[in-house]
């Protein structure tokens, strides 16, 4: 059973122009590949995304839910009727069955990564690119099926979690979405939401002439897509763009070219202007810029570098891109590429295959300044996207290699909790738990007719045998959060020089990032004799941040009780299945002056606490509060023992943190 | 009232008047789209939900545990159908249950991400889509959401705070009287059930009747433009994500004015619904000092707060 609900008109909805263009646009082009919708919560993005879907009558609407398991994504046994016929057959899973048609997914950001990856690049396939590897084992199970091309329309709430994960940049066209602060805009907002609440039928109907309209443009536009031409100036510039972005690969070439064509056909026209390119390059670029410090090592030669020859040998290919048919565009470019280049010029086959469509543009006249006047211009429209902001997470250094490895990612997927999502179903492993009876019967399905045969040894009432070799288990996926138990001190020579403040401050927006994680945090704080634990590990952040507000300051430096009672905090959390990644974030300046034991050495204490938290494999970060031209620099040795990653607070404070201290304290 | 004879009438809860508004406005209008309890333990919260359900005999109540797992939820392969007929079949979750009805959710903020994000899933177009353990289906679930949690234990995710229409704060009774007059009450339902739920019939009755009414009412209630205007002015003031503010503060003012019998909305309607429906929108920046009651929510609002009275 499916259900339809009413849908809120697409053409009625306010405000969101830029996002309605970047979805009639991928509607008129599929091979756009997708586009990905970003804002706050109730900017319209699901209604805008399932009511474009409406505008495609002629085709199927696949929803995506979070739900949704490995084998219903990629197909799989049909368990009823292997248990009927005593043979396999296979059912096309949702990506298959998606193929030409549209697929919608509505909170993509809280997907399990790998599914929403397997939707991004159900596509890629056709393009020749290495088979990712589900991709590869998906294709060996769906029968025939190399690759399936199909509109997707998603929405994300990016602050909800993370910014904005990489692999985004697989979907082609990306809008932002703001809330309206336009008086006149909301108030219309609010009046036909209210108006299609009430009464939802003569709501569309009043829509219905307008939506028709928009349907008979989508199918002029596509019927013109192919005939729409780039010339190679343009195409020079595409690519320039690109470049300019710090774009890897020539997908954002590609894209761009495309959304310009695309562009330019629903504008009901023949020829491209370079507003055509600025609007697309607005839709392409933003969720694929690199930052500019990022250092590119992959990048392809600079398209001054090339040789005259090669750009002239390209001059007329460059008029030429090859519309094709919707799908496959990206390979039929590339083989073309290649083609080419083999015909021409032997010698460059092998550099041939990394010709950025620089190359295949090629510039008419070659001539240096012209080449630099289409630079500065690609810098102009690169400056006027602006890139999405990335928030820099903290790194946390584990001093075993290998746990990190593990434990590095957020989502991770176990055997054997019964929380989380179930992602896929595997052999079990250790005592039977949480049994996965779908995969258990599709195993069991094949043998039934064999079984029954041979049922003597079997109960004759039973409809279905199991043997044990059948049983799977669920693999389930837990999102895991960190726990961070912050050990401040805050002993008096944290009180010289307000360094209290700047540390309040610096925890402070380290909070804030725990807070935009989901993460769990504590608190303990040491001072005078005694080491207290002022907050547990909780989720609210808020508390914890009272907490520290209060916080005083004063007397000598317990750094060993301080460590010695953060260790014991966390311990829990290290042996049980918890879905935590406990860290510990040590702030002192070192100079412990008080022990445990009445005659011990506060230094050493705190060495051996530092290595015994080393040896629990629990990550940690010391930063350093020492301030004076002297410095004597134990924290960075209690950092070594603690084999923590190190700052000093002065280079905390450099960014963001220096803004939280000036406004929070 | 038949067969829920253990449950506390609604009629004799003292105290608590914004969150019993909450939720009978939620009665008033089932497309309100409910309401976050907050509080600390034994303020008569999961009472006061059980007992409007009590209220309304067609509602149920639909209880999501914080334990539940994803398939108690949103539905799963029908196992004992598969072993005994050797055919797929789905079995119906929560979600499924809940559609028409109440979907309750005590410690709502201790909920596993994995059933959030189920809720987000289906919240997003009223529609529950099953796509697992080879079963596909899809069907409709729309409810009144009503969750509870105590702040102190950790906050909600922004996204699932904002599909909640109204949030109130409850707090135990400060006033001597009225604590003894919520002892009093409970030991008598205690101590005969069906004594007290006889006791409060007649208001029972008369609550009910009222909703019905203001259910009528509320579709001849249409806002005017002015206070469309204002309700988008509050919005853009307060600086909250999204436009979801803008239309549930109108509709909340429109079963304001329904639940007091008028089919005209007025100025109090608007500021009181304001206070229900802005407060947890506004609190995405954890740090800044203290929630945002109702002091200052007037405060920002300042001069808004008398255009609305010639806006109505």
């Amino acid at each position: 059973m499916q259900v339809k609900p009413h849908l809120y008109p697409f053409c009625a909805v306010v405000g969101q122009e830029r996002a309605q263009k970047a979805l009639l646009l991928h509607a008129v082009n599929p091979g756009l590949k997708g586009v990905l919708l970003a804002g706050p919560p109730g900017t319209a993005k699901s209604t805008l995304i399932h009511g474009v879907t409406e505008l495609l009558p002629e085709l199927n609407v696949i929803n995506i839910p979070l739900n949704v398991d490995e084998e219903r994504l990629w197909g799989d046994w049909d368990m009823a009727a292997a248990v009927r016929s005593g043979k396999r057959t296979f059912v096309p899973g949702l990506l298959a069955a998606a193929d030409g048609h549209i697929v919608t997914v509505d909170n993509a950001h809280i997907m399990p990564e790998r599914l929403m990856k397997a939707v991004l690049t159900a596509g890629d396939n056709v393009a020749g690119e290495p088979a990712h590897g589900h991709v590869r084992k998906s294709s060996e199970r769906r029968s025939g099926l190399d690759s399936a091309a199909f509109c997707l329309f998603a929405a994300m709430s990016p602050d909800d979690r993370k910014p904005l994960p990489a692999m985004f940049d697989r979907c082609g066209l990306y809008v932002r979405l703001e809330t309206s602060a336009d008086l006149a805009e909301r108030t219309e907002i609010a009046s036909r939401l209210l108006a299609f609440e009430q009464d939802p039928e003569s709501f569309r109907l009043a829509y219905e002439s307008e939506t028709k309209e928009l349907r008979a443009r989508i199918a002029a536009a596509r019927t013109r897509l192919p005939a729409v031409h780039i010339d190679g100036e343009l195409l020079r510039l595409a690519a320039e763009i690109a470049e300019e972005a710090g774009c890897l690969g020539h997908r954002a070439d590609i894209l761009l070219i495309e959304a310009v064509r695309t562009i330019t056909a629903w504008e009901g026209l023949s020829e491209t202007t370079q507003e055509h390119l600025q609007e697309a390059a607005g839709f392409v670029l933003p969720h694929r810029m690199r930052a500019a410090s990022q250092p590119e090592v992959s990048r392809g030669k600079s398209p001054g570098d090339l040789p005259d020859q090669e750009q002239t040998k390209h001059d007329s290919n460059g008029d030429h891109p090859s519309p094709g048919s919707h799908r496959d565009k990206e390979s039929q470019r590339e083989s073309q590429a290649e083609g080419e280049n083999n015909a021409t010029n032997g010698e460059q086959v092998d550099r041939s295959q990394f010709a950025s469509p620089a190359q295949l543009g090629g510039d008419h006249n070659g001539e240096a300044d012209s080449r630099q006047s289409l630079s500065s211009e690609a810098r102009a429209v690169v400056e006027a996207v602006g890139r999405e902001i990335a928030v820099q997470p903290f790194v946390f250094t584990s001093p075993h290699p290998m746990k990190q490895a593990q434990t590095g990612k957020r989502n991770q997927a176990s055997v054997g909790t019964v929380n989380g999502r179930y992602v896929r179903a595997a052999m079990p492993r250790g005592p039977l738990r949480d049994i996965a009876f779908d995969a258990t019967l599709r195993m069991a399905a094949p043998f039934q007719r064999i079984r029954k045969q041979q049922s003597s040894s079997y109960n004759t009432n039973l409809k279905l045998w199991i043997e044990p070799s059948d049983v799977r288990v669920k693999v389930r996926e837990n999102k895991t959060g960190t726990a961070l138990l912050f050990v401040v001190d805050a002993s008096g020579s944290m009180n010289a020089n307000k360094r209290m403040k700047a540390v309040k401050g610096a925890v402070l927006s380290l909070l804030r990032d725990a807070y935009r994680q989901r993460d769990h945090v504590g608190l303990i704080a040491f001072r005078d004799q005694q080491a207290e634990l002022l907050l547990g590990l909780t989720r609210s952040v808020e508390l914890a941040e009272r907490k520290l507000r209060t916080l005083p300051a004063g007397g000598k430096t317990p750094l060993g009780i301080g460590l010695e009672k953060g260790l014991m905090a966390i311990r829990p959390l290290l042996n049980r299945r918890s879905g935590l990644i406990p860290a510990m974030i040590v702030m002192t300046d070192g100079k412990a002056n008080v022990s445990a034991e009445a005659a011990g050495d506060p230094w050493q204490e705190s060495l051996q606490a530092a290595q015994r938290i080393a040896a629990a494999g629990i990550r940690t970060l010391v930063i350093d509060t020492e301030d004076g031209v002297v410095r004597f620099g134990y924290a960075r040795k209690l950092a070594e023992a603690m084999q923590a990653r190190y700052y000093r607070l002065e280079q905390l404070e450099a960014g963001s943190i220096e803004r939280a201290v000036r406004t929070l304290i | 009232m038949e067969g829920k004879a253990d449950v506390y009438p609604f009629a004799a809860i003292v105290g608590q008047d914004l969150m019993r508004k909450g939720l009978l406005l939620n009665l008033v209008n089932r497309k309100l789209g409910g309401i976050l309890i907050r509080g600390e333990k034994g303020t008569a919260k999961s009472t006061a939900v059980r007992a409007i359900a009590d209220l309304m005999p067609e509602l149920s109540v639909v209880n999501l545990p914080v334990y539940a797992t994803e398939d108690r939820v949103v539905g799963t392969l029908d196992i004992e159908h598969a072993i005994r007929e050797g055919e797929k079949k789905f079995e119906p979750g929560l979600l499924a249950k809940a559609h028409g009805h109440i979907l309750y959710v005590d410690e709502i903020n201790l909920l596993d991400d994995a059933i959030v994000d189920a809720l987000l899933d289906a919240a997003a177009m009223g529609v529950n889509t099953v796509e697992r353990e080879g079963v596909s289906y899809s069907h409709p679930s729309r409810f009144i959401l009503i969750g509870t949690m105590n702040p102190e234990e950790g906050e909600l995710r922004p996204q699932l705070l904002d599909r909640f229409a109204l949030s109130v704060e409850v707090n135990g009774e400060r006033d001597v009287e009225s604590r003894m007059e919520v002892i009093r009450r409970r030991l008598a339902f205690e101590a005969d059930p069906d004594e007290f739920r006889r006791r409060y019939e007649p208001q029972q009755l008369e609550l009910r009747e009222r909703i019905e009414r203001a259910r009528q009412l509320l579709e001849q209630i249409k806002p005017s433009e002015e206070l469309l205007k204002w309700t988008a002015a509050v919005g853009i003031r307060l600086k909250v994500d999204g436009h979801r503010a803008d239309i549930m503060l109108m509709k909340t003012a429109m079963a304001m004015a329904a639940f007091q019998g008028r089919t005209q909305i007025v100025a109090d309607d608007m500021v009181e619904a304001a206070m229900m429906v802005m407060p947890h929108r506004m609190r995405k920046r954890p740090f800044e000092e203290g929630a945002y009651d109702h002091e200052t929510i007037r405060e920002l609002l300042g001069d808004l707060l008398s255009e609305v009275t010639h806006a109505s």
